[in-house]
């Protein structure tokens, strides 16, 4: 059992980068890593999830819903309004494992984000970019009676353009983001590593993100999202419990539209998160929540103000 | 067998979902000789970095509140010019164009601008002596363009370039503290040619394209015109009743054509296929 | 049955409009200086001075239909109000400076006595939207005009664009004024040794008088050298009208005004920018006593510590003799300028 609770932390910890959502790895036996190709901040763009099935079952199907709260200025002056921005994410994932050492992971995100400019009400909705994600095991702790266990995993994938990239969304207003797709095939580096103790263990996750240029010309800068979350297993006969708290951080390089850099379009985020959760049987559901502790996104022009998700599971 | 068929169903699906996303079709970024787009320049008035609303109060560095009532200028000889310093100058008779905050005109919209790439903008801020001297012959609706927005002298035939009124108080211990009216009307005389020019740099390149529109977002800051390089006290300008300001000749004018030199700058670009600024 | 109409109709238009429309003639006088506005830009055709001319005695151009150009304008005083300091325009508001003559307006570059205008074509806009002149504005103009078959047919024919616009209505007052030449007084014949120009001998001590103490303002054959100067009037305290000034801005401008074109000027009185003067006497009364000191006064009238001009009676007089013979009985009986209302 201890030994399906650490591949499922490690699981979770995976994707977990600054995506949209950067829900904390661990868990139990769905583990929402939320890969989220974030890009330059808002991150709505793709709010992938990685997920992992229990180690019972590797095959699983989940739902996650997660909302982000951004505020921008609504304009280029310094008095110029901050508007709330609203982007919402609904997520389907299934896990697919295809031979020993190796799964594959599918994330097919829907979004409907809305804000009020001052021009009046603007939303956006459909189908966001469909991640798919190899991951392979490079070595895992075997013996069960060591004091500390370990895994590190290793792997890469691509994020593609399903979802709608329409430049005049983003038009009018300092946030770049506001969109369901980034309109380009991207591609994914990631690495991720768990250790832990009795109950207590330490995932640290990183990963890359290469953005391409889209069929407008517009090219969302690079993203590197890590973290490091601290997990702790109580384990009961009719149900499992973990909490989790831990830190996880985003970076954006510039925003380039026909090769040239776009001024004030990279940005940097570091988030608090705290989160739980909670599984019986086949089901489980999670919920977690971020905090920005220290950010500069889009030149300063938008603000994070939370992250939150709740998502259940049901392992095939 | 099964399982086969319903993998191989799975990665047909898959894939058409990917192959039906990805889009090859580069129409926008080839610059074809010949052809023709569109621009706009977009004027957002600022007084100091802060939004203009008329009827608000501000306070420059000369220590004046002022309240500004009307704000409207001349925009003209709109010329676009690329990296190589070769550029396009929009016909003359149309390149005349008036910014009104109290009607909400903020846009110049531009047409039939040869495609490419272009990497400043310039214009002058009023009418240029040459043209003013050819007469009604050729200035023809643009006179009556500008008598309809308040940007024409009659008792001194000529443009205003800059028509900017309001109210002022004074912050200071001058023994005044109410609200006086000012009038500041820019323009040129028989004596004295205000008209000025400025090049502003894009901060991401201009590409004009066909059936596309390249809006370039500018910011303006009323504030230089008294309170720019050279200050101008309203309280210094007080007519001989002391009731109110009128600067429409003189030194002033030379001033402010002066300080309206540091007047506008461009904030951002926008290009491709997107919506115009309201 | 209408088809044969608009044949005609069709047939016409084209050809009415290149056959009545010629170029009115246009000569500079030989003895006058060069033109000092592109009258090419606006070369007089016939049906656009006739339309000018139409206009210029149309009270229409006033907001209560009561003030026309001619008004104050009177062919018979050179185009000046005969007997009036000041005139006055609709609801009997009263102006504050003296009517100027409309004469050789082609060979000035500045207009009214302050500067107001440089273009022939736009100065009609003063006296059209002046509050106690005309107080109208082009667009009512042309909204007035445009019910008007006669002008409607008139500006079809005068101008390319066919429209009756501001820009038209300008236009054609410019084609107008362009052709106001005054150029054949006696004087003008004696310079040209055309006959007719005999000068008496007290005319001519008057010439020579005038070439030595007042050519140096009032230059050339146009009587003027279209400069702004402060010829020592004290300022009426009432008015206190800053002259340039009020144009330009710069106090170095104050109280100054144009120097009048002298032609026609024993048919223009009153005198100066206010009309203080009723008579030449007294103007040449106060050059040679009557100019006060005042920062801005014309170092030409401030020469060796003597204010003014000094005049003997018997050289005003013989001015005075001189003066007459600028009248131009051509001019100002001329049936072209003249429009019966």
């Amino acid at each position: 059992m201890k030994k399906y609770l650490l591949l499922l932390l490690f699981i979770s910890q995976f994707g977990f980068s600054a995506t949209i959502t950067n829900i904390p790895p661990p868990n139990f036996k769905h583990y929402l890593m939320d890969f989220d190709d974030c890009d330059a901040c808002g991150c709505s763009a793709s709010g992938g999830g990685m997920g992992f099935s229990s180690m019972l079952d590797k095959n699983f199907v989940g739902v996650r819903y997660f909302n982000q709260s951004y505020s921008s200025r609504d304009g280029i002056f310094k008095n110029s309004p901050w508007i709330d921005e609203n982007f919402n994410t609904v997520q389907l994932w299934a896990r697919i494992p295809v031979f020993k050492n190796f799964q594959i992971s599918a994330l097919v995100p829907y979004h409907f984000h809305n804000r009020e400019l001052s021009t009046g009400r603007q939303t956006i909705e459909g189908l966001g970019d469909i991640t798919v994600l190899g991951l392979y095991t490079v070595y895992q702790t075997k013996k069960d009676s060591t004091v500390f266990t370990h895994m590190l995993q290793a792997g890469a994938g691509v994020k593609a353009p399903t979802g709608k990239y329409n430049s005049a969304a983003s038009t009018g207003s300092v946030n770049p983001s506001f969109q369901v797709g980034t309109g380009s095939w991207d591609y994914l580096l990631a690495a991720e590593y768990v250790i832990k103790k009795q109950d207590l263990g330490f995932n640290a996750m990183l990963n890359y993100a290469f953005k391409t240029e889209n069929d407008q010309h517009y090219q969302f800068g690079n993203q590197l999202n890590y973290a490091g979350t601290f997990f702790y297993v109580v384990e009961r006969e009719k149900f499992t419990l973990v909490p989790q708290v831990g830190l996880a951080g985003e970076t954006y390089a510039t925003n380039k539209q026909y090769g040239e850099d776009i001024p004030d379009t990279k940005g940097d985020i570091l988030f608090s998160k705290v989160g739980l959760e909670a599984g019986s049987g086949k089901f489980s559901v999670g919920l977690n929540a971020m905090l920005p502790i220290s950010q500069n996104l889009t030149g300063g022009r938008v603000e994070a103000n939370y992250r939150w998700s709740v998502n259940l599971n049901y392992s095939l | 067998m099964n399982f086969q068929l319903k993998n191989i169903a799975a990665v047909l699906a898959a894939t058409s979902l990917f192959v039906s996303c990805s889009n090859d079709d580069d129409n926008g970024s080839k610059v074809v000789e010949g052809a023709v787009g569109e621009a706009e320049l977009f004027f957002d008035n600022g007084m100091a970095g802060d939004a203009l609303d008329l009827g608000n109060a501000y306070t420059n560095s000369n220590g004046e509140t002022v309240t500004v009532k009307k704000l409207n200028y001349i925009i003209s000889n709109v010329v676009l010019i690329k990296e190589d310093g070769s550029s396009f100058v929009y016909p003359k008779a149309e390149n005349y164009f008036i910014i009104s905050e109290e009607k909400g005109q903020f846009t110049v919209h531009l047409e039939n601008i040869p495609v490419g790439d272009y990497k400043k903008v310039k214009f002058g801020i009023g009418v240029d002596q040459q043209r003013y001297l050819e007469g009604e012959s050729a200035q023809k609706s643009f006179w009556d363009l500008a008598y309809a927005n308040d940007m024409t002298w009659t008792w001194s035939i000529g443009y205003r370039f800059i028509n900017f009124e309001g109210t002022f108080a004074e912050t200071s211990d001058h023994g005044r503290h109410e609200e006086l009216p000012f009038q500041v009307h820019q323009g040129s005389n028989s004596a004295t040619d205000n008209y000025r020019e400025v090049t502003l740099d894009l901060p991401t390149t201009a590409r004009v394209r066909e059936k596309e529109l390249s809006s370039i977002h500018i910011m303006s800051d009323i504030n230089v015109l008294l309170d720019g390089d050279t200050k101008i006290l309203l309280h210094d300008n007080l007519n001989a009743g002391g009731t109110a300001v009128s600067i429409m000749g003189g030194e002033n004018l030379i001033k402010i054509a002066q300080n309206s030199l540091k007047m506008f700058k461009v904030d951002h670009v926008h290009n491709g296929p997107g919506s115009h600024h309201e | 049955m209408l088809s044969p109409l608009l044949f005609l109709i069709s047939c016409d238009n084209k050809s009415d409009y290149e056959e009545v429309n010629a170029r009115m003639d246009f000569k500079v006088p030989s003895n006058f200086p060069a033109l000092a506005q592109e009258i090419d830009r606006n070369y007089p055709t016939e049906r656009g001075f006739e339309l000018g001319r139409k206009l210029f005695h149309d009270t229409r151009l006033s907001s209560d239909g009561t003030v026309s150009c001619a008004f104050c304008h009177e062919q018979a005083s050179a185009f000046t109000h005969h007997g009036h300091a000041f005139s006055h325009g609709i609801n009997n508001l009263e102006g504050v400076r003296n009517t100027p003559s409309i004469q050789n307006m082609a060979f000035q570059s500045q207009y009214f006595y302050d500067g107001a205008a440089v273009s022939i074509e736009m100065l009609s806009i003063a006296p059209i939207h002046n509050p106690v002149e005309m107080n109208e504005t082009l667009e009512n103009i042309a909204v007035k005009l445009k019910k008007d078959k006669s002008y409607v047919e008139l500006f079809s024919q005068a101008f390319e664009d066919q429209e009756v616009s501001s820009n038209n209505i300008l236009k054609a007052l410019g084609q107008f004024m362009t052709m106001m030449v005054s150029a054949n007084s006696r004087y003008d014949k004696y310079v040209r040794k055309e006959p007719g120009g005999n000068l008496s001998e007290q005319e001519k001590s008057g010439l020579e008088l005038f070439t030595q103490k007042c050519a140096s303002c009032h230059k050339t054959d146009m009587f003027t050298d279209s400069t702004f100067r402060n010829n020592g009037l004290p300022p009426n305290s009432k008015l206190n009208d800053l002259g340039r000034e009020t144009v330009t801005g710069f106090a170095s401008d104050r109280y100054k005004f144009k120097v009048p074109s002298l032609r026609n000027i024993a048919l223009t009185a009153p005198y100066m920018h206010d009309g203080r003067f009723g008579s030449l006497q007294s103007v040449l009364n106060f050059y040679a006593s009557g100019v006060k000191h005042s920062e801005t006064l014309d170092p030409l009238l401030n020469a060796n510590g003597v204010l003014g001009i000094s005049l003997s009676a018997d050289e005003k007089e013989a001015l005075i003799a001189f003066f007459q013979t600028l009248t131009d009985e051509e001019y100002i009986n001329n049936q072209l300028f003249y429009f019966k209302t």
